[in-house]
C-alpha cells in the first residue's frame, strides 16, 4: 500500500507539473466561442436565459484576471464552466491545452488543474470536519497520500496562508471569517492546481480582511506559480490585484485590457456605467460646516 | 461536554425519557430474576372461583389473566418482543431508508426518478393490509412483523434523506470535494453520511415509538408475536373479550405500550431540537467573521 501510494504520489506529481512545464507555450485556461443558457422562471413563466454568450478568452500564464460587471453578468457561470461544473450548449473550453467535456478527459483535466475558492467560506468547508481534515481530502484525492505524510503537508499549506498550524484541529465554525477563507485558500492549493479561481472570495470580509487576503493572494500567486481568475464586482479590488481586466455585461465579454487602460480610458459604454456607479466620498462635511 | 450541553441535556423531561427508556430495557433483560413466576406459568391459585381472572392486588400487582398467568410475568417477559420487534424493525427501517434517500439524492435524472416513484409507491400500501396478507401467506411471527414495519416505516425516512442529500448537494463543500476528484461513493460516505447522522439518530429514536404501537396492533390483529410468546400487543389481544369485567388486563399493557412511546417521543424530540440549534450555531458563526480575532488580537490574523 505504501508502494501503490508512492507510485501514486509520483504520477500525479509528475502530471501536475507537467503541464505547467510542457505546455509552457498553451494559455491554462481557453475559452472559445463558449454559449452557455438557462431555463427561468421569471413572473410565473419559464424563459431562457443567456448566462454566456459567445465568449472568446484566453487567460496568460502566471497572471491575475479579474472578471468584473454587474450582477448576472455571467462571473459566476464562467468560473463554474472553467471548473468543469457546468457543461456549455456550445464552444470549446481547454484547460492546460486538454478540452473539457470531451469524455476522455474533462473532470481529469479539470480536476488536476483547476480549484476553486467559493464566496462564502464557511460553506466551503465540511462543518463537521477539521480544517486539517479538510486539506487532507484533497491529498487523500490527488495523491492518496498517508495520514502522517498529509500531517506534515497541511501544517506547511497552513503556514503558507498565514495560519498558524494549531487552528488545523479548529472547525470552521470555531474560526474567523478571515481565517476560514484562508484554510479554503489552502485547501485548494494543498490540491496543486495551476489555475486557482477566486470567485468573490474577499467579497464576505470586512475591509481590514480583505486587504490581508488580498495580499496573500498576491503572495502565492508568485510562490506558488499560480494563474488566478479574480471574480469581483469590487472594482478598487479588481484594480488593486489584477494583471488584466475582463469586463462582463449581459454574458458578452465586453472590454479587456489592463487596469490602467480599462479603468482610466475605458472603450465599451457599459464600463464607462460601471466605473461611474462607484460611490464617490464628498468633500469634508465638517470643514463646510464650520465655513 | 459543555455546560450548554450538560444543561440541556439534563432537562427534566429528557431525563424522564432515558430513565424509563432504561428502566424497560433493564426489565425486559432481567426479567428471569424480576418475575415472581414464568410467563406462562399458569398459577393453582390464579383465577377466582368462577373461573374470572384476579383483579391487581398485593399478590399479584398487575393480577392474572384468563388463564390464571401473573401478569406482572407477561409484561415483564413481553417487554423483550415488543422492544426487539420495536427497535430491531426500527433499525432496519432507518438503514434502508437512509440508503434509498441518500441514493436517490446523489443519482441524477431517471435513476433519482425510479427510486423516488418507488419510495412512493411504498407509501402508498397500508402497513396492516400487507402485514395481515404475509402473514397469511407465509404464516405469523415475530419476525415477519419485524420484517413488515420495517417494509412500511423506511418510506418516511428515505423522503427526509433525500430532501436533506439535494440541499447538501448544493453547498460548496460537495462541490469542492467533487472539483478535488471526489467521487459520488466518496462524497457521500465521507460527507453525506456524517450529516445525515443526525436525522437517522432522531428517526431511530421517534421511530420506536411508531414500531412499538405498530407491533402491538400487528399482535392485537394475531399477525404478529404469536402466543404462548409474551408481548405487551398480545396480552391485549387474548383479553380483549374480558375488557368489561377485567378491564386492567386491556389497560396495563396499554399504558406501557404508552409509556416507552412517550419516552421514545420525548427523547426524540429533544435530541431534534439539540441537532437543530447545533446547526444554527454553524450558520450564525458565519456572521461574526472578523470579529473575534479583533477581540483576541489574534497574532495569526484573520
Amino acid at each position: 500500500m505504501a508502494d501503490l501510494g508512492q507510485w501514486l504520489r509520483q504520477g500525479k506529481t509528475a502530471s501536475r507539473q507537467d503541464p505547467v512545464r510542457a505546455n509552457a507555450g498553451v494559455s491554462p485556461v481557453s475559452l472559445r466561442n463558449v454559449y452557455v443558457k438557462f431555463k427561468a422562471v421569471q413572473a410565473r413563466r419559464e424563459q431562457m436565459v443567456v448566462a454566456l454568450n459567445d465568449v472568446s478568452l484566453d487567460v496568460k500564464r502566471g497572471e491575475c484576471l479579474a472578471i468584473v460587471g454587474g450582477s448576472g453578468s455571467g462571473k459566476s457561470t464562467l468560473a463554474r464552466v472553467v471548473c468543469g461544473l457546468i457543461k456549455p450548449d456550445s464552444g470549446v473550453v481547454e484547460v492546460e491545452g486538454g478540452r473539457l467535456y470531451d469524455k476522455a478527459s474533462a473532470r481529469g483535466t479539470s480536476a488536476a488543474n483547476v480549484q476553486m475558492v467559493f464566496q462564502d467560506p464557511y460553506s466551503s468547508l465540511d462543518p463537521l470536519w477539521s480544517v486539517r481534515k479538510s486539506i487532507e481530502e484533497a491529498f487523500l484525492l490527488r495523491f492518496g497520500q498517508t495520514s502522517d505524510e498529509e500531517g506534515r503537508d497541511a501544517a506547511h499549506y497552513l503556514r503558507v496562508v498565514g495560519l498558524g498550524v494549531a487552528l488545523g484541529a479548529s472547525r470552521p465554525k470555531q474560526l474567523s471569517g478571515g481565517q476560514v477563507q484562508r484554510a479554503a485558500i489552502a485547501r485548494a492549493l494543498a490540491a496543486r492546481p495551476s489555475v486557482l479561481i477566486m470567485d468573490e472570495a474577499v467579497s464576505s470580509l470586512d475591509v481590514s480582511v480583505q486587504a490581508q487576503v488580498l495580499q496573500l493572494i498576491e503572495r502565492i500567486k508568485q510562490t506558488e506559480n499560480l494563474t488566478i481568475l479574480f471574480i469581483v464586482h469590487n472594482l478598487a479590488v479588481a484594480a488593486a490585484i489584477a494583471d488584466r481586466v475582463a469586463v462582463f455585461n449581459k454574458g458578452r465579454l465586453v472590454e479587456l485590457g489592463q487596469p490602467s487602460q480599462v479603468f482610466k480610458t475605458p472603450k465599451d459604454s457599459y464600463t464607462r456605467e460601471l466605473i461611474g456607479a462607484i460611490p464617490r466620498i464628498a468633500s469634508d462635511p465638517t470643514t463646510e460646516a464650520g465655513a | 461536554m459543555t455546560s450548554n450541553a450538560r444543561s440541556w441535556f439534563l432537562n427534566p423531561s429528557f431525563v424522564f425519557a432515558c430513565i424509563t427508556i432504561v428502566a424497560i430495557v433493564v426489565c425486559a433483560i432481567a426479567a428471569p430474576l424480576l418475575a415472581p413466576v414464568g410467563p406462562n406459568i399458569q398459577l393453582s391459585q390464579g383465577l377466582t372461583t368462577g373461573g374470572m381472572p384476579l383483579p391487581p392486588s398485593w399478590t399479584h400487582w398487575f393480577g392474572t389473566d384468563v388463564l390464571g398467568r401473573s401478569v406482572v410475568s407477561r409484561i415483564l417477559y413481553g417487554a423483550r418482543a415488543t422492544l426487539i420487534v420495536g427497535v430491531v424493525s426500527n433499525v432496519a427501517a432507518v438503514i434502508i431508508g437512509t440508503a434509498v434517500g441518500v441514493l436517490a439524492g446523489m443519482f441524477d435524472g431517471w435513476r433519482r426518478g425510479i427510486l423516488m416513484r418507488f419510495v412512493d409507491m411504498m407509501l402508498a400500501y397500508p402497513p396492516l393490509l400487507i402485514a395481515i396478507a404475509i402473514a397469511a401467506i407465509v404464516g405469523p411471527s415475530m419476525w415477519i412483523a419485524t420484517l413488515v414495519i420495517a417494509l412500511s416505516n423506511w418510506t418516511w425516512i428515505a423522503r427526509v434523506v433525500y430532501t436533506k442529500t439535494l440541499s447538501l448537494r448544493e453547498r460548496n463543500f460537495i462541490i469542492a470535494s467533487e472539483m478535488l476528484g471526489g467521487s459520488k461513493t466518496w462524497v457521500t460516505l465521507k460527507h453525506m453520511i456524517g450529516h445525515v447522522a443526525p436525522i437517522m439518530v432522531i428517526w431511530g429514536t421517534l421511530g420506536v415509538a411508531i414500531t412499538v404501537q405498530l407491533s402491538a396492533a400487528l399482535s392485537f390483529l394475531g399477525v404478529g408475536v404469536q402466543p404462548p410468546t409474551a408481548s405487551w400487543g398480545n396480552i391485549i389481544y387474548q383479553n380483549e373479550s374480558y375488557f368489561t369485567v377485567a378491564p386492567w388486563l386491556v389497560f396495563i399493557p396499554g399504558a406501557f405500550v404508552l409509556l416507552l412511546s412517550l419516552a421514545f417521543n420525548i427523547a426524540g424530540e429533544h435530541l431534534q431540537e439539540w441537532f437543530e440549534v447545533s446547526e444554527e450555531r454553524f450558520e450564525a458563526s458565519a456572521d461574526d467573521e472578523g470579529t473575534a480575532y479583533a477581540r483576541s488580537g489574534d497574532a495569526t490574523g484573520p
